[in-house]
């Protein structure tokens, strides 16, 4: 009836929903192969982390993070320049183990990331032939259009890659005469040690710690807290696809604190017509939020303290989403829940569209 | 004749590994070791390989069922109030702002505008209306139908001369990866 193509552009994202055993942890060997860990830890830069743990599970959990530090993240604005000379090559890139992200939306502006010591870099068509470095065409080959753009990666912990080699000199070259203006990025130093003297200070970055916000003693309604028994079974796809999809909703309302599952709300169905769904059992619940430039392996640590450290029939539900991209601003996610009473199996759904 | 007991008994316990690994864990050694005590002489080194296996398998992470899901039910939407005229001082401190019910009558009559009847009708649930933020749910069929009504619309006046309008946020089928998206600017400073 209407005109309207049914997966809009803003509906290009999917969910892969994985339903699990998560097997024993033992702290001194942690997993870092097996499916929920590897996914957690294989996301690249993370925006915001939220976690939503039952109120009594709360001082278990304030006690782990009391003794670890908040992460921090450095904002700095220097040019590509700036990074690829002097100390903060040899310190950061070669030496060290950094993670940064420059601003700009991806697919749309020339965006530069630094992960593992390769440098990638996104551009339009104008900058990739300025540049003068070889690349490949980024995205679908199909849907490139009329604004075909490129991916330029460099792996700069490679022996070639030192002042004087052909291919590393080029990139000088590219930094200083195509990207030579300084842009705002976000830092992260991934190691534990901070080189002396530190060469981020003559660029003055702004230090922020992602200090968590606690949200305490929510009354909600809560839903089902555990799969269903013929979600394995053969036709139990369907049953598996339902209950997550719920299930994924109400944690998402919960995260953004909508009155629709508190205790008590009396909205007109002429406004809202959403029903938590389960037997309406109450609790009381509590969500922590990390915001910033978060790195995975941060993420994959504090997923691994819940785990051994939490009750094992205690529920929990841990989110991580990373930096929008795309043209209608696309994030992936990925949110890992335990069941309620059911140790060692996990849910996960893992959001995002085909790059 | 001892390979056949084997797999006799190696059958039923991967099947039932995948409910109870930690019972089948422990069944299978004591009748592996009692195997053992009674045909040591045998073969006493083949036995001895499937003991140290059938640990770290049952204690490994293992994928029950997957499933993808490519077209859920619903969409979600963030919208927020503004002024289109950003530029008259006076505005910018008295925008007002939102309730369930007022909301609900903008986006309406967006959509009345733009799709007649069709649009009116079209199923909006108000999830969260803070300050001027608001975030609804539509079906998912609706939501390109829905965000080009909003886009489209030129706002309204509201207190005589005060015009207003509202603004697609964001917009996608998973909720918590919109809630995600909340506060990103704010790390950029």
């Amino acid at each position: 009836m209407l005109s309207f193509p049914t997966p809009s552009v803003y509906q290009s994202s999917k969910c892969f929903v994985t339903y699990g055993v998560m097997g024993h942890l033992d702290p001194n060997q942690p997993p870092t192969k097996s499916k929920p860990w590897s996914t957690v830890a294989g996301q690249d830069f993370i925006n915001r982390v939220e976690l939503i743990i039952p109120q009594e599970a709360f001082e278990v959990v304030r006690k782990f993070l009391n003794e670890k530090a908040a992460p921090e993240f450095q904002r700095v604005v220097m040019s590509l320049h700036d990074i690829l000379s002097g100390d903060f090559f040899t310190e950061y890139i070669k030496k060290g183990n950094v993670m940064m992200l420059s601003e700009g939306r991806k697919g749309i502006d020339n965006v530069f990331t630094f992960r593992n010591g390769i440098l990638t870099m996104l551009l339009d068509k104008e900058a990739y032939e300025r540049a003068g470095l070889v690349g490949k065409p980024d995205g679908v080959k199909g849907k490139r259009g009329l604004k075909p753009r490129w991916v330029v990666e460099v792996d700069l912990t490679s022996s070639s890659m030192v002042p004087g080699k052909k291919g590393f000199d080029r990139l000088i070259y590219a930094s200083k005469n195509a990207f030579n203006t300084p842009i705002t990025w976000l830092f992260c130093n991934l190691s534990s040690t901070i080189p002396n003297p530190d060469p981020l200070a003559p660029h003055s970055p702004t230090r922020c710690a992602a200090e968590p916000s606690v949200l305490e003693n929510l009354d909600a309604m809560l839903p089902t807290l555990k799969p269903p028994v013929d979600a394995i079974g053969p036709e139990g796809r369907e049953e598996l696809e339902y209950f997550s999809t719920e299930l994924y909703e109400w944690l998402s309302l919960v995260r953004l604190q909508s009155p629709r599952i508190q205790v008590g709300d009396q909205v007109d169905p002429y406004l809202c017509r959403y029903q938590v769904p389960g037997d309406g059992q109450q609790g009381k619940i509590c969500k922590l939020t990390w915001q910033g430039f978060l790195a995975p392996s941060w993420c994959r640590e504090i997923l691994l303290n819940l785990v051994a450290e939490l009750p094992s029939k205690t529920w929990f539900s841990f989110s991580t989403t990373t930096f929008s991209k795309g043209m209608a601003g696309d994030n992936s996610e990925i949110s890992l829940f335990r069941p309620q009473g059911a140790p060692g199996e996990y849910v996960m759904w893992e959001i995002k569209s085909h790059e | 004749m001892l390979k056949q007991s084997n797999t006799n008994l190696k059958s039923p316990n991967l099947t039932e590994s995948t409910t109870f690994p930690n019972t089948t864990f422990t069944t299978t050694t004591t009748t592996k070791t009692t195997e053992m005590s009674t045909e040591m002489d045998i073969d006493p080194p083949t036995t001895n390989i499937t003991i140290t296996t059938k640990p770290t398998k049952s204690s490994k992470s293992q994928t029950l069922t997957q499933t993808t899901i490519r077209s859920p039910v619903f969409s979600y939407a963030h919208l927020s109030l503004v002024s289109p005229f950003p530029s008259s001082s006076s505005s910018s401190q008295n925008t007002p702002s939102l309730d369930d019910l007022t909301a609900r009558h903008y986006l309406t009559t967006a959509l009345r505008q733009f799709l007649g009847d069709t649009g009116a009708s079209l199923a909006i649930d108000m999830l969260l209306v803070k300050g001027t933020e608001c975030w609804v749910r539509v079906p998912r069929e609706d939501l390109a139908a829905f965000a080009a009504a909003v886009t489209a619309y030129p706002g309204h006046n509201v207190g005589g001369e005060e015009q207003m309008l509202m603004r697609v946020v964001g917009c996608g089928d998973w909720l918590g990866a919109l809630v995600g998206r909340e506060g990103e600017a704010r790390v950029w400073g």
